[in-house]
């Protein structure tokens, strides 16, 4: 493998001096024209050099006014998201809940409407979590309170998820 | 009535809360400033190791935005000046990885083609054209590091920093890089399509 000139620092110094890639130093250039390291560094450097200088003169970027505007709105955004952090993290609980409280109201219900519990689909679940109403058949107060909280649910819960989804 | 203020992706948010909204890192006329003198630079950067102008124009606002978001303490032009270059390097690198998830190639000679500005009437258009050639043929940071060294006249630990580099490597990475570009432009080679500057 070929190594870098030792001149190489000197020519790109050299070169990289101006605005234009030119080598105006004698010396350097005859340098350059003996030495294929070197000559591959002028190469380069006259076509990327005079390729950034072409760009500068000829390109139009964006606007700073649009830039600047961008990112104030952006810091806005971010700042509202910030800020809205704690009621999202309410809003999924609050829905995470509901289902929750469904399933249960669902599965004390289903023994008093005829409906089987959750243990026939799933053997495996023991039956005092497939079917809470068990314990309403032990303690019957408990099943007017558990027929009452359904029914509230059945009418409650779409107003609660419809607040507790909607967006402004 | 609720004070509020509607965020686009985000709804109502109270206008209490936004007081919080922390200020960018410079003033308009600071930021105006800094924009002029480093701007074109930084969209020739974008714009050659993409390969593709319009991407250079929504890159470089991107990594403008981020900048001024980014709150950090400058220790001189330079620094600021470099991280404003990693950035932009970062973005690059991250459009390049959704072009190679979607299969669309990250440097796309033909687009470069038609929308790097330049005419045929243009002086200079064949050499141009050679080195939009050439630059097709590397990989991404093969262009990155070119473009920098000599382009920008970064330093080897300049580089090293803006792409996240090891400053001891740079020297030899550099040297191929520059060797590849130098045969491909004396050879001034053939138009060919590219994935991530691989030759099929």
């Amino acid at each position: 493998m070929r190594r870098e000139c030792v001149r190489a620092a000197d020519l790109l110094a050299a070169m990289t001096a101006g605005p234009e890639p030119e080598l105006s130093n004698d010396e350097l250039r005859r340098h350059a024209d003996a030495c294929e390291s070197c000559r591959e560094m002028v190469t380069v450097v006259s076509a990327l050099r005079g390729e950034r200088e072409r760009v500068r003169r000829t390109t139009t970027v964006p606007s700073a006014g649009l830039v600047w505007w961008r990112a104030q709105l952006r810091q806005r955004q971010q700042a509202a998201l910030r800020a809205t952090a704690p009621v999202t993290a309410v809003h999924a609980a609050a829905v995470v809940a509901a289902v929750v409280l469904a399933v249960v109201l669902a599965t004390s219900v289903a023994p008093f409407v005829g409906m089987p519990s959750l243990s026939n689909w799933v053997p495996a679940v023991p039956s005092w979590v497939a079917s809470p109403g068990t314990l309403a058949t032990d303690f019957p107060l408990l099943r007017y309170g558990l027929m009452l909280g359904a029914t509230a649910w059945l009418i409650l819960g779409p107003v609660a998820l419809y607040f507790a989804l909607r967006r402004d | 009535m609720r004070r509020g203020l509607v965020v686009a992706g985000v709804g109502r948010v109270d206008e209490d809360a936004l007081d919080a909204v922390e200020p960018l890192d410079m003033n308009e006329d600071a930021f105006r400033a800094f924009y002029d003198l480093t701007s074109s630079a930084v969209w020739a950067y974008l714009s050659h190791i993409t390969g593709d102008s319009h991407a250079a124009d929504d890159l470089l606002q991107e990594t403008y935005i981020r900048f001024l978001g980014a709150h950090r303490r400058w220790e001189s032009d330079a620094h600021r000046r470099n991280y404003l270059f990693r950035i932009a390097t970062n973005l690059a690198h991250d459009r390049h990885r959704r072009n190679r998830l979607r299969r669309t190639e990250s440097f796309d000679e033909a687009r470069a083609e038609a929308t790097w500005p330049s005419s045929a009437a243009e002086a200079g258009y064949e050499q141009r054209a050679d080195l939009r050639r050439a630059l097709a043929r590397l990989s991404p940071r093969e262009r990155q590091m070119l473009w920098l060294a000599y382009a920008e006249g970064s330093t080897h630990q300049e580089i090293a920093d803006t792409l996240g580099l090891r400053a001891g490597g740079i020297r030899v990475l550099l040297f191929r890089a520059r060797r590849k570009l130098a045969v491909l432009l004396t050879l001034r080679v053939a138009p060919a399509n590219v994935e991530g500057g691989r030759t099929p």
